[in-house]
């Protein structure tokens, strides 16, 4: 399965993850689009900043995921590539997935009244947060990559040191 | 190895899944008391005014069919746990090897010696087929009592109210929602469910419902007060369903005593859902509760431990709860009140939000957020998961909550 990988120490904090984001979920996918849609789309991950560090905050759909076992509607199911996704049409707007979210991803859009997640993306090959990322900081990568890479690092920084 | 499970919704539902993940071949059975497919019960208030039906409240995939398991429409009266032995209303007998009670939870009847309480027009909110029956019965109604002003009740409240009926709420307590709210955000609710034209009555007792022709015709209260209804809703409350199980030897207190595998005192019979009682993370209390989170969770730890896997029940909540009522978000978990001193508490209000957070000494044990949603999950699983938090973390805390009444 691929995750979206954070490297905190690259984020800026600039934002570009959620605009990019809320404009993938707009009715046209373009910004000035967006901004004019009657009730303008929600972001589904969030910058946060705890001292110097900031980073994006996302949904982990998780294998043992706390809002499908909220859900009191059937709304939330999680769907054949593992990611967790939501019936707009089933979804009464309880909340029940927000209060149930340890990350605080699962947003409440008050307008038309159903929670928002992230939902990868479904019509594009790399997520928007992940392919509009100035210093790529977000990165789509393969669970099983992502240890070799971390593998390969410690060599090359074993190696270097040998030198 | 034959695994029965009794009970007909989401803790049945999740044991049956994680079964059926351990041993896809074993004989599973499933004994149900409402003759229906599987349904999202807490939905029932939305069939009441049509804004949903029936078809539409059904799991998208009847679990029993999907995983490969017989359903019996029938009810348990009894469990032999020296035979292995469980007795159904029909008069059958089944043999099990292994056996889950996951019968959830019935209607409190404590009005059962109320004056009138069997008459026609009267009826409980529990089941698919109790909003079924209310809502054919309201077509000839015009006005409504609902006795009982918790979750159910007003839920059923603002559907009735929907739905063209003049609704009258009788509460016992002094605020209504008395278990998810504490007086502040009761009294900001009632007052906006007032604005729009419902009746809510606090501190009122039920005497006598009075008919007329067999039928319903008008609620009489201990204050003498009278109260005009067509039809009466008894919403007062629900308890664990445990009546069937006095002679099967189990330990039971409140509810069913489980442990951390949801096994009962007696081999090989496991339970989960509405009918166990656990420790609540908030407050160290022994409860029992309604909540769906909670039987996915414990159903879903029975059925892997029944089946051979392991698995523990994860730190659980008496109160977790979320809900919108008249326009505006009521998310509470953990101890939502102080009347002892015990806590030190924040509180903050303004317009429409509200936003309380309780803490003792190094932990949040409970929070309040009205009107405002944002990040309550990761402050209810503070609460849940009983996570030390240090003097600037619980000043962070505080500051983010109560500074930010409005983030964008």
């Amino acid at each position: 399965m691929q995750l979206i990988y954070v490297q905190t120490d690259r984020c800026l904090g600039c934002r570009t993850c959620e605009i990019q984001c809320r404009v993938e979920h707009a009715e046209e996918k373009n910004l000035f689009a967006a901004i004019r849609q009657i009730h303008p789309p929600k972001k589904r991950l969030f910058i946060e900043q705890q001292g110097k560090v900031k980073a994006p905050i996302l949904c982990h759909h998780c294998d043992d995921s706390p809002c499908m076992a909220a859900c009191i509607t059937g709304s939330l199911y999680r769907d054949e590539h593992g990611i967790v996704q939501r019936k707009d049409e089933l979804c009464i707007g309880c909340w029940s997935c927000i209060m149930a979210c340890p990350f605080g991803v699962v947003a409440r859009d008050a307008d038309v009244h159903v929670a928002v997640k992230c939902d990868r993306c479904p019509d594009r090959e790399i997520p928007a947060c992940v392919a509009s990322c100035p210093t790529k900081a977000l990165r789509l990568v393969d669970a099983d990559q992502l240890s070799k890479e971390r593998r390969q690092e410690i060599l090359f920084r074993g190696s270097s040191l040998a030198e | 190895m034959e695994y029965l499970i009794v009970g007909g919704s989401i803790a049945a539902a999740s044991a049956l899944t994680a079964i059926r993940k351990n041993t896809p071949q074993a004989e599973v059975r499933v004994v149900a008391d409402e003759p229906v497919p599987f349904y999202y019960r807490p939905l029932i208030p939305y069939l009441l005014d049509g804004s949903r039906t029936a078809d539409e409240i059904l799991f998208a995939e009847h679990p029993p069919t999907v995983l490969g398991a017989e359903l019996l429409h029938d009810q348990c009266i009894g469990v032999e746990s020296k035979q292995h032995l469980v007795r159904l209303r029909s008069g059958r007998e089944l043999r099990y090897g292994k056996l889950l009670l996951a019968a959830g939870g019935a209607p409190v009847m404590l009005l059962d010696d109320l004056p009138g309480a069997k008459s026609e027009g009267v009826f409980a909110l529990r089941s698919l087929d109790d909003a079924v029956k209310i809502r054919q019965y309201l077509l000839h109604c015009k006005t409504v009592a609902i006795i009982g002003g918790g979750l159910v009740g007003i839920k059923a409240a603002e559907a009735l109210f929907r739905a063209g009926l003049s609704v009258t709420v009788i509460e016992q307590q002094p605020h209504i929602l008395a278990l998810r709210a504490d007086s502040f955000a009761a009294d900001a609710i009632a007052e906006r469910l007032r604005s729009k034209g419902m009746t809510l009555l606090t501190e009122e007792d039920s005497e006598e419902i009075v008919t007329s022709a067999g039928k319903v015709n008008t609620l009489r209260l201990a204050s003498g007060r009278t109260v005009t209804a067509d039809m009466v809703i008894l919403a007062v409350g629900v308890k664990p369903n445990i009546d069937f199980l006095k002679n099967a030897g189990l330990e039971i207190e409140h509810g069913i005593v489980v442990n951390q595998q949801m096994q009962s005192s007696v081999p090989d019979i496991y339970a989960a859902g509405d009918l166990i009682q656990f420790i609540d993370q908030a407050d160290g209390k022994t409860v029992v509760s309604g909540l769906w989170s909670n039987a996915v969770h414990s159903g879903r730890v029975a059925g892997c431990c029944m089946s051979g896997g392991r698995a523990v029940l994860p730190p659980l909540l008496s109160v977790m709860n979320s809900t919108e009522i008249a326009g505006l978000p009521l998310l509470s978990a953990g101890v939502l009140d102080d009347p002892q001193g015990r806590y030190t508490v924040f509180a903050e209000a303004c317009g429409n939000s509200y936003r309380k957070l309780l803490f003792d000494q190094n932990r949040l044990v409970g929070m309040i957020f009205l009107g405002q949603t944002e990040r309550a999950g990761v402050y209810a699983n503070l609460i849940r998961c009983q996570i030390p938090l240090e003097k600037s973390r619980r000043e962070q805390l505080v500051r983010e909550v109560m500074g930010a009444i409005k983030r964008v």
